[in-house]
């Protein structure tokens, strides 16, 4: 029998008892895991904040033309420089722009740039994965020794090198990055498929007579899946400071674009104006605390193993 | 009370481990569920018992309870547990810390994991000497050297320095024992110390429990889901179920003659060389019962073929039905017996 | 296992030669040991029989299975399935002709997917080769009424049932395409003693319902004996004795067989009665150093200098019970006084094991 923890050893032996005279149906009892996990939000804080951080954030960006006061590009020479007031909650910038306007439309570019940066990557990245997991040979070598050049190389700087060459825009901002980061998915997924290729319920659909593409496609997808998604959840976070990065020295969004990264730059030098940088700066800070939190409490409602845990 | 067993001849006058009335449950927090529910148990010096039960039986809980190793959510609610004479029960850290090892060696199930990859073998194996008082490291590595040779593992002075990846699986549970053996100890606790193993890797590790025996008059109990394996060399077997002792006896007497429901049909639900090849075995149906759906009658009523009105009704204590051997069941002890027989 | 053209047609499953050597690609400069897995194995099975394949970790009986179910590929050998070579087939004709022959694996918790219900795991076969939805669920019904499952349990998931109960999804995932054919490995290992004779015996009812052809891997001679009409025993990679169950059973040749037997007590009166075991020295070999000659040599309580110096191949009288040994035992040994404890510690008994060049494992001291 396999290794269980010392409850599950002792009641009855077999904690699937208590379940198998139920009457829940698999549908009914996923739904019914789900569920539960929503109202167990109650005892983890951060995940909890988090989550209505990412909400509020999801509203402001999509609602932005109708919740800013002024338009992003909106400026008033007279007003430069002022410091939070009634009428600028976050004060305006060297050109006079209300810089609260200018974070929400931010947001538009920051956010989709960094959503589409990690979908390119998870999307090459686990298709590499898979490929080179599942059949090996002299593709696996080959396409590993590619991602280990990348990873050899601090990614932004990569990213950069790219971005430059290939002249500096939103655009190029989101290829360069995106073609940085796909190692890592495809890493991951790779050594996740390398172990579940050889589970015993993959031997089984091959058995079956299952085509190579059903079985990677329906049977070692969807358990990669998992943790794949809570890594780019977390992902997006950080994707969310490299596009910024990248703005801050030039090489993604231009200005006028509202974009935190150059907005922080811009603000950059006029440090006694303190609102110019911190307010982006600190949209930056949230949304990344807010993907991770999130991240972490996904990974641990998706973890197979600790649903069963709860069944016992 | 349960009865006394005494080996022909020579008698201990009190068992070297004296278990009885044992309970232990789960805290209310987690339930409350009783995991063991009045266990008795009498080992001897210098005896092997075999304790046999499935999955759920409470087996394992039992020998853990013994040295006080049950996980937090668990707990002893009643019975004692005399250890030459000392209730474990009540003793304090202390002195419990002084049995464990010394006293008392455990191996457990899984050799691979049981060991720490890290150290030496040989530093392990000498870990209890440190821990109850050998402090020269010289002495104790020349010691383990001594027991490693003792259980059986070749060109021990070299292999004292190995590191567990480099041994076998046999080899690493031999391991195992001669770190439980480094104190002598004067009772020996095995669970499920050959599952996993080879089969003819079994034979060397049981042969090797029972040299130990010989040479040390050291207790053994066996624990194991595998009846027939470990009965080669038990003097005693412990049936248990649903978190008690459902029969007790001479190895024998209980394969040959089991005087309770469940160890018959366990016994007869197996194959050998005599059973007729591709009949239907009469296997015993349904599963044992999940320990928090215990109703008030024997708990294996659901499943056994001569359930009568009062079984449903109470459950039946372990009391003795014929020459030393014991059987909780009601119409075992009121027929002396079970009608059918052993296969 | 007569040869007649005839009786040719009878034979569902025909092995020959298979050879299955793990690693020995260098590439990039690099190279690897070779694990010596199976070699040259050679048996047959009858239709509606089956056929016992016995060994300990590391003889080989996994991988014959995998390279039956030509989950691997074999470097050499060929397999036949209803006289059709399937280790050469195309993937495409290989994925039809694996409609004939379906597995049981050994640990039902690991060969379920956790993700899906119990029905669609069964269906999984049915889908792969194109079956309505509603041909499907009929055939899910059927096969779980077959092997003791409830609709109920249809819609649940794995880790919901007991290791019983998903033992029997696997077999009706295995049933599902009614196959000639099934490999079964260690089916019943992973199970509590109460449930294993619940699931033998359904095997054992299928087994004669639709006369289903059996390839049984065990390391439970018992278990195997009560199954299988014959017996193969394996040890580090390849066929040491082969023959029916109860003649290899009561008159072992081999002397491995004669110790696997000697380990587990056969009657219940055997039970509990501590002499007459055949203590083997020492550890299994490796596969990736298998001893010269003899592999069973070191371990041998009969070998001789011959025995390093070739491997002795697996009598090809045509006889039903072979052994491959050069000193075979005789009928009845296992009775005789010469096995009363024969602990190879004994002087008495002391194996005389040639000098070795590839430096294998010695007798060791043993308890």
């Amino acid at each position: 029998m396999s290794a269980r923890s010392p409850l599950d050893m002792t009641i009855g032996g077999d904690s699937s008892h208590a379940m198998s005279t139920g009457t829940l149906s698999a549908r009914r009892g996923y739904v019914h895991t789900v569920g539960r996990t929503f109202a167990g939000l109650r005892h983890q804080p951060s995940a909890l904040i988090s989550l209505i951080v990412l909400c509020v954030w999801a509203i402001v960006i999509v609602f932005a033309p109708l919740l800013a006061p002024d338009g992003p590009l909106t400026q008033s020479i007279a007003g430069r420089l002022s410091p939070p007031s009634s009428s600028h909650w976050f004060g305006t910038d060297a050109l006079g722009r209300d810089v609260l306007s200018r974070v929400m439309f931010g947001g538009r570019v920051s956010v989709p740039a960094a959503l589409v940066v990690v979908l390119l990557s998870v999307f090459v990245g686990c298709t590499v994965g898979l490929l080179t997991g599942y059949l090996g040979g002299w593709l696996d070598d080959v396409l590993m020794r590619i991602t280990d050049v990348f990873m050899a190389f601090p990614l932004i700087l990569l990213a950069m090198a790219i971005s430059a060459s290939l002249g500096p825009s939103i655009r190029n901002g989101v290829i360069a990055l995106a073609f940085v980061s796909w190692p890592q998915y495809a890493r991951v997924t790779r050594s996740v498929t390398l172990d579940l290729r050889s589970r015993e319920f993959v031997l089984a659909s091959q058995v079956a007579g299952q085509r190579r593409s059903t079985i990677l496609g329906r049977v070692i997808f969807p358990n990669v899946f998992p943790t794949v998604f809570v890594m780019a959840s977390v992902d997006v976070g950080r994707a969310i400071v490299n596009f910024s990065v990248l703005s801050f020295i030039g090489l993604g969004a231009r200005p006028p674009v509202a974009e935190w990264g150059s907005m922080v730059a811009d603000g950059a030098q006029v440090m006694s104006q303190w609102w110019v940088s911190t307010f982006p700066g600190f949209a930056i800070f949230s949304l990344v605390l807010a993907f991770n939190f999130a991240g972490d409490w996904l990974r641990d409602l998706l973890d197979p193993y600790s649903r069963t845990r709860d069944a016992a | 009370m349960r009865h006394d067993v005494a080996a022909e001849g020579a008698v201990d006058s009190a068992p070297l481990l004296d278990i009885a009335g044992l309970r232990i449950a789960l805290t209310a927090e987690q339930g409350g569920t009783e995991l063991l529910r009045g266990v008795d148990l009498a080992v001897n010096a210098g005896e092997i018992v075999g304790i046999v039960g499935e999955s759920g039986s409470g087996k394992t809980m039992l020998a853990m309870s013994i040295l006080q190793l049950l996980a937090k959510e668990i707990h002893i609610t009643a019975g004692r547990i005399k250890f030459s004479g000392e209730d474990l029960v009540k003793v304090g850290s202390a002195r419990l810390r002084e049995v464990r090892g010394r006293d008392v060696g455990v191996v457990f199930q899984d050799p691979m994991s049981a060991l720490n990859p890290l150290h030496s073998v040989g530093k392990q194996v000498a870990e209890p000497l440190k821990l109850h008082g050998m402090a020269k490291r010289k002495e104790r590595m020349s010691r383990a050297v001594v027991t490693l040779k003792r259980v059986g593992i070749p060109q021990s002075e070299e292999r004292v320095r190995n590191r567990p990846f480099e041994f076998s699986g046999g080899m690493r549970q031999r391991a195992l024992i001669a770190e439980a053996l480094s104190c002598d100890p004067k009772l020996l606790i095995a669970d499920e110390p050959t599952t996993g193993l080879d089969v003819t890797i079994q034979v060397q590790i049981l042969n090797l429990l029972e040299r130990m025996r010989r040479e040390n008059d050291m207790a053994i109990i066996l624990i194991s889901h595998d009846l027939t394996m470990v009965a080669g060399i038990c003097d005693r077997i412990v049936v248990m179920y649903a978190g008690r002792v459902v029969e007790e006896g001479a190895t024998a007497d209980v394969l040959l003659r089991p005087k309770h429901p469940y160890t018959q049909a366990l016994a007869r639900s197996m194959p050998t060389l005599d059973t007729a090849p591709g009949e239907m075995l009469p296997a015993l149906p349904g599963t044992p019962p999940p320990m928090t759906e215990l109703g008030p009658g024997c708990s294996f009523a659901k499943r056994c073929s001569y359930a009568e009105e009062v079984c449903w009704r109470s459950e039946p204590e372990l009391a003795e039905v014929g020459i030393r051997q014991s059987s909780a069941c009601w119409v075992a002890q009121r027929d002396g017996g079970l009608g059918g027989g052993a296969a | 296992m007569t040869t007649s053209v005839a009786a040719d047609a009878k034979i569902l499953l025909k092995v020959a030669g298979l050879t299955k050597h793990f690693g020995p690609r260098a590439r990039f400069g690099r190279t690897r040991p070779v694990v010596h897995a199976a070699d040259d194995v050679t048996f047959e099975i009858q239709r509606g029989q089956a056929l016992g394949l016995v060994g300990e970790s590391g003889s080989g009986k996994s991988t014959i299975a995998r390279c039956v179910l030509q989950v691997e590929s074999s470097d050499t050998g060929s397999v036949e399935l209803g006289g059709v070579d399937i280790a050469g087939l195309s993937r495409r004709r290989l994925r039809l002709k694996r409609r004939e022959m379906q597995a049981i694996f050994q640990d039902p918790a690991s060969s379920l997917n956790p993700r899906w219900t119990i029905g669609r795991i069964i269906a999984e076969p049915l889908k792969a080769h194109g079956w309505s939805k509603d041909r499907s669920e009929a055939r899910v019904r059927e096969l779980a009424e077959q092997v003791g499952l409830t609709p109920a349990q249809l819609r649940r998931m794995p880790y919901q049932l007991s290791g019983g109960q998903q033992q029997r999804a696997g077999i009706a995932r295995a049933l599902a395409l009614s196959p000639n054919l099934i490999v079964a490995d260690e089916p019943l290992s992973a199970l509590d003693v109460s449930i294993q004779a619940q699931v033998l015996n359904l095997l054992i009812k299928l087994k004669s319902e639709m006369n289903l052809t059996f390839l049984f891997i065990s390391h439970d001679l018992r278990v195997t004996r009560h199954l299988c009409e014959n017996i193969a025993v394996c040890y580090l990679g390849n066929i040491v004795e082969i023959g029916p169950a109860d003649e290899l059973l009561t008159n072992p040749r081999h002397p491995y067989t004669a110790a696997l037997i000697s380990a587990m007590p056969m009657t219940m009166s055997d039970v509990g009665r501590k002499s007459g075991q055949i203590v083997l020295a020492g550890d299994p070999p490796s596969p990736l150093d298998p001893p010269s000659g003899c592999r069973f040599r070191t371990r041998c309580f009969r070998a001789q200098p011959k025995c390093a110096l070739s491997a002795p191949p697996l009598d090809p009288s045509g006889a039903d019970h072979r052994a491959a040994c050069f000193f075979p035992l005789e009928a009845g040994f296992l009775r005789s006084t010469a096995v009363a404890d024969l602990d190879v510690n004994d002087a008495a008994t002391d194996p005389k094991v040639a000098a070795d060049p590839t430096g294998n494992r010695t007798t060791d001291e043993v308890g």
